[in-house]
């Protein structure tokens, strides 16, 4: 089970917990998450990890702990790397569950787009400022003021961060050729429903599961039972089931 | 995607346990499944007036009543079978009266959830409306549930049938006002009532709210005091002075079933509101999941398996003696001092559902599926009583 970003194996802890009546279940906290370190790679000063480089050490930890077949459960910034991991290694994974994934790029609000594209070219031209004078403007003033929240608090993974929100994983998804459960809360603002049905065509096995009234995590709470419920149908369904 | 189920779910309530209501519908909410029900919350104020609107679905906005309630829809549930939901009542409740005939002035229902703890939901005062209305609702039925929230009747019935329960004597509070230094010497006159100390509660309350811990004779009035402040009638009860309380849930599907047991952890020795569910003022650990919040061991693996069977035993036959419904929760106590087991009260809905408990049984039931087997349950039961007869034509009349 791969957690969002900023979060840790926590974050699916409960889900996990009642998923383990049936399966064994390894909950990861993803490298520079929880109590897994920033490897130097990934840090700003190696360059960042982008989501192949993040998936490639997942299959190294699932090769260490001996599991040559799985199902994964991705959350988020863990769905884009859940993906990445069922494109490359379709034996490995033998069902998917995303779970309020990123990974795709996706069609803006026209003024949304507008004012992406403004600030996109307000910030290559303050770093151009900055590089010719010496000014900091990109850093004190324009990171602050448009940064995401993710962006500001990213610290030593901010290039891993913009990495990997900038790739889009169109092709791996339409590579994906095992079954995938996809649920989506329906005020998901994080990762919006658009996203889901955008997986939902992409994925040629895929099943869309949009809960009303549920937001972009909606295991947390009692919503673990259901989610927990949703995934057990799904795995029987497809006789993935643990006995 | 099959048709859903149009379900209600009502909570809050005139009853002290009115925000311990609100988190478990809220959680409840959380788990039922979108594809099978259409979920219409519906809360009841303290003032008992009825609303609904999907703004309800969200904690915060508990925050701000009564200001915010005018943004709802009130509505309500009128006692005549047939009319197929709740009515949105708007203006005066003539002219609404009136609109029944019209269907935009019904919200359709297909069964009713009452997520109530306490007085009028959880002790048959809903259900009475329901059956006036003749509309399917999960849980126990009016006599269970009126049984089960008086402690004295519900003590009292068990009795009889063997399942063993401590001395208790109820008093009413018209006695107590009449003549207070006439009861206090009845009760202390009373076979097992002349050692202090004593336990004083509401009778029909849970919660723990206006238990008094009584340690001698002096202190009775200001209990029975305490007490007539939320009930009209106190429960007197031995103090047991090393006790350890087990509760398990049970609920009916293709029989009694019975959870695994629970051991609540008290600081105290008595089980406060405060402890039950605001530990940390409910807010250390984020906001207060009512019963699913509380410490407690689960099946705790070195609990006497004598004890535990016998709890399980007691549990489903008082569970089906009183002709309970849907999901209990039975709370008993051990003496260990003398190893003896008591049963103590019956939690007709059990704050949280118990779920946190089913979750941890053999075979493990998630709160979603506890909730489809509520709803299937409760549409058998519907089915059944719409299947006697009522109607044997004019006799006495004719």
């Amino acid at each position: 089970m791969l957690h969002g970003w900023g979060r840790s194996l926590d974050a699916l802890r409960p889900l996990g917990e009642l998923l383990a009546n049936q399966y064994r279940v390894v909950l990861v906290d993803l490298p520079g998450f929880g109590l897994s370190p920033i490897p130097p790679e990934a840090s700003n000063d190696g360059g960042g990890w982008d989501t192949r480089q993040y998936a490639e050490r997942v299959k190294q930890l699932l090769d260490q702990l001996s599991i040559d077949s799985c199902i994964l459960v991705g959350h988020s910034f863990g769905g884009r790397l859940s993906v990445q991991l069922a494109a490359r290694y379709p034996h490995l994974v033998k069902a998917l569950i995303l779970i309020g994934s990123h990974g795709l790029s996706r069609q803006r609000p026209p003024l949304e787009e507008v004012r992406i594209r403004v600030i996109r070219f307000l910030v290559a031209c303050a770093k151009k400022i900055d590089g010719l004078i010496g000014t900091r403007l990109f850093a004190h003033y324009f990171a602050p003021k448009f940064g995401s929240a993710d962006y500001k608090a990213a610290g030593d993974l901010r290039k891993t961060l913009v990495k990997t929100v900038n790739e889009d994983l169109q092709a791996q998804a339409r590579a994906i050729t095992s079954p995938a459960l996809l649920l989506w809360g329906s005020k998901d603002t994080a990762t919006p429903t658009d996203l889901a049905y955008k997986y939902h065509s992409l994925i040629a096995d895929s099943e869309l599961q949009i809960f009303p009234d549920k937001g972009h995590e909606p295991f947390s709470d009692v919503g673990s039972h259901l989610c927990a419920t949703y995934i057990e149908r799904f795995l029987n369904k497809r006789g993935l089931s643990s006995e | 995607m099959a048709k859903r189920l149009r379900i209600a779910v009502l909570f809050g309530g005139r009853s002290v346990e009115h925000e311990i209501s609100v988190i478990s519908a809220l959680q409840l909410m959380l788990a039922i499944d979108p594809d099978k029900y259409e979920v219409t919350p519906v809360y009841i104020a303290p003032n008992g007036q009825w609303y609904t609107g999907p703004e309800l679905l969200e904690r915060a906005f508990y925050r701000g009543v009564p200001g915010c309630l005018s943004t709802l829809q009130e509505v309500t549930l009128l006692p005549k079978p047939g009319i197929g939901g709740l009515m949105k009542l708007g203006g005066s409740l003539a002219s609404a009266t009136r609109a029944i005939t019209h269907d935009s002035s019904i919200i359709p229902i297909d069964i009713f959830l009452p997520v109530f703890h306490g007085q009028y939901g959880e002790d048959g005062c809903i259900q009475g409306l329901f059956e006036l209305a003749n509309v399917p609702y999960t849980g126990s039925n009016v006599p269970s549930s009126a049984i089960t929230m008086n402690k004295y009747l519900c003590k009292m019935f068990l009795k009889v049938h063997d399942i063993p329960v401590l001395p208790a004597l109820s008093i009413a509070r018209k006695d107590a006002s009449h003549d207070i230094a006439a009861v206090t010497s009845w009760i202390t006159s009373q076979e097992g009532f002349a050692q202090f100390p004593l336990f004083v509660k509401p009778c029909n309350l849970g919660s723990s709210i206006g238990v008094t811990r009584v340690t001698t004779r002096e202190e009775l009035p200001s209990a029975l005091a305490k007490v007539f402040k939320f009930d009209t009638v106190a429960l007197i009860e031995p103090c047991v002075s090393e006790i350890m309380e087990i509760n398990v849930s049970i609920r009916d599907h293709n029989g009694a079933q019975a959870s695994v047991v629970e051991i609540p952890v008290s600081q105290s020795g008595v089980l406060s509101y405060e402890e039950k569910y605001l530990r940390d003022g409910g807010k250390k650990n984020g906001p207060s999941q009512g019963m699913a919040s509380l410490t407690r061991v689960i099946d705790p693996p070195d609990l006497d398996h004598h004890l535990r069977d016998q709890v399980i035993a007691y549990g489903k036959k008082a569970f089906s003696l009183l002709g309970c419904s849907g999901v209990a929760r039975l709370d008993f106590i051990v003496d260990l001092a003398s190893g003896k087991l008591y049963f103590n009260e019956l939690n007709a809905f059990p704050g949280s559902c118990s779920f946190y408990l089913w979750v941890r049984s053999q075979p493990r039931v998630l709160y979603t599926q506890l909730i489809d087997e509520m709803i299937e349950t409760a549409l058998n039961t519907f089915a059944v009583n719409s299947s006697l007869s009522r109607d044997i034509g004019l006799q006495a009349l004719k």
